[in-house]
């Protein structure tokens, strides 16, 4: 057998072995296609080996031929093997890639999900779900991821959905959006989103980033806040100034929004706010402020400064209902704690903080450290100021010890003693002086440092000086004594003591005032004492002689002054009476001189000019006073008595001239003169009371006896309008007795009609004082009584009213009088108005009618009214007017002679005009009227129509002509005597 | 002497290498991939072989043509034995 036979048998024997293990495991490997190629494969491959070997063999060549020609199937199936191989590879690789990508897609963290195009949740995984809350039943196919989108990011989102499918790529991959699960909690949501490739679909993944969102603020927050800290530490370091510090501290809390807001109340140990500081709170701290004032803490503070660490409070809306701020922290945690440093409590310090932030360890952790810096700052601050306070204290005792040494109103003298060889002192020298030491022996300290005190002051040798300084100098015992220098006027205190053997130190103090101030206080005391004496005289004393006659007495026994004399005088400066004390016949010659009007300067000065003179030495500066003499080596005061500008005497007083110039004894003793001329005042006073008293009594005595005898009535009244007093006269006037009268009101005195007048008159009793009105009254049995009132209103002392009083008159007959007056009035008027002569009266100055009664009118046919208007020209005819005339010419002449005749009458016949035109004849009697000093001041007419009566008499007259003339004159003369009596009569009447 | 069918086996054989050589990555990920491929290379030294013998080396070539095609049957025998029983581990 060839190799070639060998080889086809190998290759028949592999394909045979190929196809059995293929037939043998049809079921389990390769798919149908590749399994069918492959047995194609292994067919051909038997199928040549076959003919091959027949071919080799032999037996028939025909196979080969065949097969020869199948060769070319090979490469076919060879590619088609591969292809097939290649399609299940990759068809299995993207079976394991789905698979794989299922699994991740089922596996993963993230919420992922497919989205429709139209917003429908086409796939949703385990993630999802957990995020959701919602199975994947009740999600895929049925929900959209719309309804999982917080409202604020929504429209964003669906912008970015429909973005991404109409641009691709320029709608972002990656955003966060808050997400709203099943039961409402949202959650911060990373989403990655993309379109799945050749689909209108996108799958998104869903990262929940809230926690990491919380962790990445809460580390923001804590770098924040240790920032600030920072800033405070070093704020705490630069700044010395503790508000400052506060204002800046807070400021630094919130600048870099570590905190929202910050504040700091620093309080002292009462808890009373010092001072405050916030930033972010604006007014609204004020309250919280104001409230602080007040000592009403709010419950935060209260709980804080209470109890050590922090107080946190999560939500400030729900935890500090009627906190001021609590309205600006809405959704805020806050922090409060007390800045304490070593036990102290400086104040507190509050933040506001979000809520979610407020349970954090580590931001609990930064701010107590914060509140501890600014405690240790605080504390710093105030112990800087208390160490400056007790530095500059001390800076300020050190200058003020310094001070009080170089300018110590004490002399300060170092010493050293000189001894002889026996070792007695002789002598001692100046080691050092003080200024004061200058001042108060007048040796300069540069003349006498280094030398001894006989050079400095010779004749000192004699003095125990020496002997009791080297006393103390040797022996270390102080000494302390007065002493009075000749040669400076001046009292020492001297202090002596040794600080080393040998020296001694000597102190000098002026004592001078000191002395002259006790002299002084226990004379101001005498003088007191003798003020007081005088006082008490002054209120026991009445009679004027032994006032003024004591008070000296008083003023000069306590030995307040050494003599005292007292001189009173009337207005014109004459000398009314005259006391002394210890001044005896001395006082005579001054007494002499003011009894002649002749006044001493001292005495003219106080009266004219000066309240008080001051003489220091009398006998130099009084050389002419005859008092000089008895004041002997004193001054003097001298003073007038005056109260409210009366000026009553001269008081005068001898003192010590040194005292004359102090202050307080001047003004001691001219309180002494008030309380003297106060004192004649009163007793003034009492004599001027008593005389106005008696001369009242006796006024009130006589008015009283004038009312009792008065014909007018009397009535007083209360102020409540009862009668108090009346008396007899108008007890007479209305029947009453005085008894029965008291007590009553004056209504009941009068009728209804009547009790108005008086009702309006007592309401007027308070506005007018004087009142004057006429009252009926009724009298007790019944008639009327017609009186005048005239009533006066009585004040009290204060103004107010206090009763009346009035004077009644009795006007009954008056009244009566002037009613029969009126009635005859009447009559007469009645009768000129219906008499048929015409009656008439005029003016005598203006010859103006003035009353033309109404019968003119059927005399002239005139009216009265026009008559009144018409002159005697107008009513008279020219002859008639010279007649008249004439007879008033002589009628007035006749008026002012004395003989004329008060009743006489002329009668005229007089041609009056008529209104028709003509005339009518008239007889008019004319006479004057006169006023009560029977002045004539109109003209009486009386004019009678006598027209008828001329022509019967010239017809008589015609008839009788030729009778007898002196039978005509005597009957015309009878006629005329008859007409004359009736016109006399009238007058009477008129009269 | 140069047959008509052996050419264009050997055409379609270099049309094959042509396909291997594109799909070479792909066809990497198919199990025992080397074995096969060298059973098509041997198949296809086979049908270059079947030309040149026509020319030189009759006999030689001949028998040398028979050993890839018989290498080639036995890799792919191999290969189908080594692909079925990787399948039943994969299964395992």
């Amino acid at each position: 057998m060839s190799l070639v036979a060998f080889f086809d048998l190998v290759c028949f024997a592999a394909a045979i072995a190929a196809i059995i293990k293929l037939l043998g495991g049809w079921g389990r490997a390769f798919r149908r296609n590749i399994k069918l190629l492959l047995m194609g494969l292994f067919a051909l491959i038997l199928f040549e080996s076959l003919g091959n070997f027949l071919e080799w063999s032999g037996i028939t060549e025909s196979l080969d031929s065949i097969s020869d020609y199948f060769k070319v199937l090979k490469p076919a199936l060879w590619v088609f093997l591969l292809y097939a191989f290649l399609r299940e590879k990759a068809e299995e690789a993207l079976r394991e890639s789905e698979a794989r990508y299922r699994a991740i897609f089922e596996n993963t963290s993230a919420a992922t999900i497919i989205v429709e195009d139209d917003m429908l949740l086409f796939m949703v995984n385990t993630g999802f779900e957990e995020l959701s809350g919602y199975s994947k039943n009740e999600l895929e196919g049925k929900m959209k991821w719309t309804e999982f989108v917080a409202s604020s990011d929504l429209a964003r989102m669906k912008d970015y959905h429909r973005t991404r499918r109409q641009q691709g790529v320029e709608a972002p991959n990656e955003y966060e959006f808050e997400f709203v699960d099943r039961q409402g909690n949202v959650k911060q949501i990373l989403l990655c989103v993309g379109l799945i490739p050749g689909t209108k679909r996108s799958v998104a993944s869903l990262l929940d980033i809230t926690d990491r969102k919380r962790s990445r603020e809460r580390i923001e927050h804590l770098n924040l806040s240790l920032r600030a800290i920072r800033n405070v530490n070093q704020l705490i370091t630069q700044e010395k100034d503790r508000d400052r510090l506060i204002k800046r501290a807070c400021e630094n809390l919130t600048e870099n929004r570590g905190y929202n807001h910050a504040w700091i109340s620093l309080l002292d140990e009462s808890r009373q706010l010092l001072t405050a500081a916030e930033s972010g709170l604006g007014e609204d701290f004020q309250h919280v402020i104001e409230l602080t004032k007040r000592g009403e803490l709010t419950r935060c503070c209260q709980i804080a400064l209470e109890q050590p660490g922090i107080l946190v409070i999560e939500e400030i809306g729900l935890e500090c209902e009627g906190c001021p701020l609590s309205p600006l922290h809405t959704g805020n945690g806050a922090y409060v704690t007390r800045l304490e440093y070593r036990g102290k409590v400086y104040g507190l310090l509050g933040v506001s903080i979000r809520s979610q932030l407020t349970s954090d360890e580590e931001e609990r952790s930064l701010f107590t450290e914060l509140a501890n810096d600014l405690a240790f700052a605080l504390h710093s601050i105030e112990t800087e100021e208390a160490r400056k306070q007790a530095e500059e204290t001390l800076q300020a005792s050190e200058e003020r010890y310094r001070s009080l040494f170089d300018h110590s109103i004490n002399g300060f003298a170092l010493h050293e003693i000189v001894l002889n060889d026996e070792g007695t002192p002789t002598d001692y020298m100046f080691l050092d002086v003080n200024r004061a030491f200058e001042e108060l022996t007048g040796l300069k300290a540069s003349d006498i440092r280094g030398k001894r005190i006989t050079e400095v002051l010779p004749g000192m040798e004699d003095s125990h000086f020496i002997e009791i300084y080297g006393r103390v100098a040797l022996t270390g015992e102080p000494i302390r004594f007065e002493q009075y220098s000749e040669a400076l006027k001046r009292h020492y205190d001297i202090s002596a003591f040794s600080p080393v053997r040998g020296q001694f130190v000597a102190i000098f103090a002026d004592i001078t005032d000191r002395k002259r101030s006790r002299e002084r206080i226990e004379h101001l005391n005498l003088s007191l004492r003798a003020i007081r004496n005088v006082n008490q005289l002054i209120t026991q004393e009445k009679d004027r002689d032994r006032l003024i006659k004591r008070a000296c007495e008083n003023l000069t026994e306590s030995r307040g002054y050494n003599h005292a004399w007292i001189a009173l005088l009337d207005e014109s400066r004459q000398l009314l009476t005259a006391a002394e004390s210890d001044l005896d016949e001395d006082i005579q010659p001054i007494l002499e001189l003011f009894k002649r009007g002749e006044l001493t300067d001292c005495a003219q000065a106080v009266l004219e000019q000066l309240k008080i003179r001051a003489v220091q030495d009398v006998r130099s500066e009084c050389k002419d006073c005859p008092l000089s003499s008895a004041y002997a080596h004193g001054g003097a005061f001298v003073i007038r008595l005056e109260y409210r500008g009366k000026v009553y005497g001269l008081l005068g007083v001898s003192i010590p001239a040194q005292l004359t110039s102090d202050e307080d004894e001047r003004s001691l003793f001219m309180e002494l003169a008030d309380d003297l001329a106060f004192a004649l005042h009163s007793m003034k006073t009492e004599e001027e009371c008593k005389r106005a008293d008696e001369t009242l009594r006796e006024s009130e005595s006589q008015y009283r006896r004038l009312i009792e005898t008065t014909s007018e009535g009397y009535w007083l009244l209360d102020s409540n309008r009862k009668t108090l007093d009346v008396n007899q006269a108008l007890c007479d006037m209305i029947g009453y007795t005085r008894d029965e009268m008291l007590g009553k009101t004056p209504l009941d005195f009068v009728d209804d009609e009547n009790s108005k007048i008086f009702a309006d008159q007592m309401g007027s009793i308070e506005t007018t004082i004087h009142r004057s009105y006429e009252v009926v009254l009724k009298s007790k049995t019944g008639g009327d009584v017609y009186t005048r009132f005239s009533a006066t209103t009585l004040d009290g002392k204060s103004g107010e009213h206090n009763g009346c009083f009035a004077l009644i008159t009795d006007v009954t007959e008056q009244k009566q009088a002037e009613e029969a007056l009126r009635k005859r009035e009447k009559d007469y008027y009645f009768l000129a108005e219906h008499i048929s002569d015409m009656v008439w009266v005029r003016d005598l100055s203006t010859m103006q009618s003035l009353y033309i009664s109404p019968s003119i009118e059927r005399l002239t046919g005139f009216s009265p009214e026009e008559a009144m208007s018409h002159t005697l020209e107008d009513g008279l005819t020219p002859d008639s007017l010279k007649l008249v005339q004439d007879v008033f010419k002589e009628e007035i002449e006749l008026e002012s002679s004395e003989q004329k005749d008060l009743h006489r009458s002329r009668t005229l016949e007089l041609e009056m005009l008529c209104k028709d035109g003509g005339t009518v004849w008239t007889e008019t009697r004319v006479t004057f009227l006169r006023d009560e000093s029977d002045k004539a001041t109109a003209i009486l007419g009386v004019s009678r129509d006598i027209t008828e009566r001329r022509k019967v008499e010239e017809r008589l007259l015609q008839a009788q002509k030729m009778e007898a003339i002196g039978r005509l004159a005597g009957g015309v003369a009878h006629d005329f005597n008859n007409i004359l009596t009736a016109i006399m009569g009238n007058l009477e009447l008129l009269k | 002497m140069i047959q008509e069918n052996e050419v264009l086996t050997l055409l379609l054989g270099a049309g094959v290498l042509i396909f291997i050589l594109i799909n070479g990555q792909a066809l990497k990920r198919l199990p025992s991939w080397k074995t096969l491929i060298s059973a098509f290379y041997m198949l296809l030294a086979g049908w270059v072989l079947t030309i040149l013998e026509g020319f030189f080396w009759g006999s030689f070539l001949n028998i040398v043509e028979h050993a890839c095609y018989s290498a080639s049957a036995v890799l792919v025998a191999v290969w189908c034995w080594k692909v079925h029983g990787s399948r039943k581990e994969a299964r395992k």
